[in-house]
């Protein structure tokens, strides 16, 4: 029980780590690009705005990103440490393989908005914690639907389109909160 | 049963409205009397956690 439990954290450590880093280092640009007026909270409104009312509304629509996927060759005949490894670093930050959420993308213009560039580097730090960790347990407790392909893909279909639907409405109350943060910014006196 | 009420389009788009409208007002209210950046610093962690569990697609 010990050893099973000291290979989850393992496991879910690999993934945090590496998304750690690399959303440490999107923290520190866009920390950089906020030296900018406005161009990150814009950025991030319109972006929000669009995709928000897309994913909420149920519009099929075209998610930024990469449709790469993890070569079979890099995984097959590796050791399992090998195998955790590759995945941790590619799935953890989430960034380079498919990703159906268009949440994914605002979240280097919200490290952007903080205070800072040590703020945006801890924002971005906690980011990659959080999605790596989140990543890892979705993987753990998804294993056993994966073994049966029929119902496990039914299963995460359905999943996928209530899970669509809920980062719709967490990206329009962000499109909200940014449109009041804007006309903030821009001196309008809207309270 | 939820799941049927929220899927019709007009209920949908209701919701999304209300969202967007209550991000509007919690944002103008943090922004008026307390501090706005702590609140998207939450958000984007609680946002980040949300898109990595529900990519459940792979491995």
């Amino acid at each position: 029980m010990g050893g099973y439990r000291l290979k989850r954290i393992l496991y879910i450590t690999t993934y945090i780590i590496p998304a750690a880093v690399v959303w440490g280092v999107i923290g520190l640009v866009f920390g950089i690009l906020n030296s900018i007026p406005l161009l990150v909270p814009l950025l991030a409104l319109v972006y929000a705005l669009w995709f928000g009312m897309a994913e909420s509304l149920g519009f099929s629509m075209f998610i930024p990103g990469s449709t790469w996927q993890v070569p079979a060759s890099w995984i097959d005949g590796r050791p399992e440490a090998a195998q955790t490894i590759t995945w941790g670093t590619i799935l953890g930050p989430g960034l380079i393989t498919r990703n159906p959420y268009a949440g994914i993308w605002l979240l280097p213009f919200m490290v952007g908005l903080g205070r800072g560039l040590l703020a945006s580097l801890v924002v971005g730090i906690a980011i990659g914690v959080a999605h790596g960790g989140a990543r890892a347990l979705g993987v753990l407790s998804n294993r056993k639907y994966m073994q049966d392909t029929t119902l496990g893909h039914l299963r995460i279909l359905g999943a996928e389109l209530r899970w669509s639907y809920v980062d719709g409405i967490a990206l329009l109350l962000a499109a909200g909160a940014l449109i009041a943060y804007t006309l903030s910014l821009l001196g309008a006196h809207i309270y | 049963m939820i799941e049927a009420w929220v899927s019709q389009r007009h209920i949908r788009l209701f919701l999304s409205v209300g969202t967007l409208l209550s991000g509007f007002a919690v944002a103008m209210l943090l922004i008026r009397y307390r501090d706005f950046t702590p609140a998207t610093a939450i958000f984007s962690v609680s946002l980040a956690a949300l898109v990595g569990a529900g990519k459940l697609a792979s491995p």
